[in-house]
């Protein structure tokens, strides 16, 4: 077994120098098994959206991969994957195909690759699988056969053509607003829409947000994603400039309210869901807020075996784990500090945010968003005043709404 | 509830305004309307390792969980 690899994590003491897992494995903590396998079936991209974690930030590593899996890779992945499910007795997993766009990988070969996942599991562990698409290339062929195999399809869109637009274009500067659209109508065609898993939209705080998702509604996503452009304290968010302003949370914050106060529930939107859960004791079901275990690994198309691709934001090297899974099981990568980081809660969290009373709502905030090229990943988020702001005013809205129920109770 | 894996279980002290979902009229939340609220209360009933011992006591039925 290949011994993981900190070479390319000296810009980040933390937690590669300073996280101290034999006192977390003598205080009794136990890793979390991965669940949520990203797999990068093709490494470049028909699309040059300028805010791409994978292809414009600090990160590059794209460039010396190759471009798609080779079967000795792609046999690695369907026995690694069997072997995790055999050995931590998983009887759920999800199995997310990536990119870059993962349908420049053609469509046989992701029906091949999911076929032989789905059949070398051990009989009592089912598999989700989900494809996540810019929805250039997804014809109706495509989408019949995506429903057919039971795949279930992630499209990103940032709202109207002219905001979807702005970002998320050709490499020769076109849109991509209008190829989206004709496969989301597809995608809400009766005949396909047990195949429309829902939206992932990048917010920019220079679009209407209530525009923003009355446009997304149009296309009835079963979920919506509303994610943070990824930052950090070294390449700060876009219109942060002095760090007391909250523009992200003030569209957040539209958001949530047109969404909260439909009389009947329109869509999900997984952030103000799982907001809405922390605040009433529960749990997340995302990395971008709440502290519960995050059980996803990644793996490129070198088989290189990685933590979370959203970590390209932060340095070079960021998502390495020095393992692969042509050498190494899935289990070896449990042990890395990285992997260990996201697993341990309030560990993970510096002193100024424990000692913030919403820490355990938004449980730091995005990992990514926490890097400071000086020490790691142990400070707040470089969003910490939109998300203490967003939090703020979900709880609120929540509380009240209970508080003023005949026989509601709360302390 | 189920605790939350990890150190959330630890037992501290929660610091902010914890909702005691025990104490809400829920015959009534479950009932109403498909709003986000009430949405919300059933996803995180359906998430304990015992809602019907909840749900029981104030009279609601387990489909009641489950409607959306």
């Amino acid at each position: 077994m290949t011994a993981p690899t900190l070479a390319a994590h000296s810009t980040a003491p933390w937690p590669y120098q300073l996280l101290d897992l034999a006192d977390l494995h003598a205080q009794g903590w136990r890793p979390t098994p991965f669940r949520d396998f990203v797999l990068k079936v093709h490494q470049r991209c028909n699309l040059a959206c300028d805010y791409c974690y994978v292809y414009t930030m600090a990160d590059q590593s794209w460039r010396h991969r190759p471009a798609m899996m080779s079967t000795e890779v792609r046999d690695a992945v369907v026995r690694r994957i069997a072997e995790h499910a055999d050995t931590h007795h998983l009887a759920h997993l999800r199995i997310l195909l990536h990119g870059g766009e993962p349908l420049l990988a053609g469509l046989p070969h992701l029906l091949s690759f999911v076929a032989a996942i789905r059949t070398a599991l051990p009989a009592y562990c089912r598999a989700e699988v989900c494809l996540q698409t810019n929805g250039v290339l997804l014809a109706e062929e495509t989408v019949a056969s995506l429903r057919d195999n039971s795949i279930a399809v992630g499209v990103s869109l940032d709202g109207g053509a002219a905001d979807n637009d702005r970002h998320r274009r050709h490499h020769d500067g076109r849109g991509s607003y209008q190829a989206v659209h004709r496969a989301l109508t597809l995608l809400n065609d009766p005949r396909y829409v047990s195949a429309y898993a829902g939206l992932l939209c990048t917010i920019d705080p220079n679009v209407d947000p209530i525009a923003c998702y009355e446009k997304l509604l149009e296309f009835a996503p079963p979920t919506i994603d509303f994610l943070l452009p990824h930052a950090n304290w070294a390449t700060r968010p876009r219109l942060a400039r002095d760090g007391t302003g909250t523009p992200y949370a003030d569209w957040l914050v539209a958001a949530f309210d047109r969404w909260y106060a439909a009389p009947v529930q329109e869509t999900r939107i997984r952030l103000f869901e799982d907001l809405i859960s922390l605040t009433l004791g529960g749990r997340s079901r995302s990395e971008q807020v709440g502290l519960s275990p995050v059980a996803v690994v990644v793996v490129e198309t070198d088989g290189a075996v990685e933590q979370v691709d959203s970590l390209k934001s932060a340095y070079p090297g960021a998502c390495s784990t020095g393992l692969n899974v042509l050498t190494d099981p899935f289990t070896a990568a449990l042990a890395v500090p990285g992997v260990v980081a996201r697993q341990i809660g309030r560990e993970a969290l510096c002193r100024s945010c424990l000692d913030c009373p919403v820490h355990r709502i938004c449980g730091g905030g995005h990992y990514a968003h926490r890097y400071r090229p000086a020490d790691g990943f142990r400070n707040p988020s470089v969003y910490c005043h939109d998300l203490r702001r967003l939090v703020d005013h979900v709880q609120g809205r929540v509380t009240a709404d209970l508080s003023r129920l005949p026989a509601g109770s709360h302390r | 509830m189920d605790k939350i894996a990890g150190s959330q279980g630890s037992g501290e002290e929660q610091e902010w305004d914890l909702v005691d979902v025990t104490k809400l009229p829920l015959p009534d939340l479950l009932r109403s309307d498909n709003t986000v609220l009430a949405n919300s209360l059933r996803r995180l009933l359906a998430e304990m390792e015992h809602p019907e011992e909840i749900i029981a006591a104030h009279g609601s039925s387990p489909q009641d969980i489950s409607r959306h």
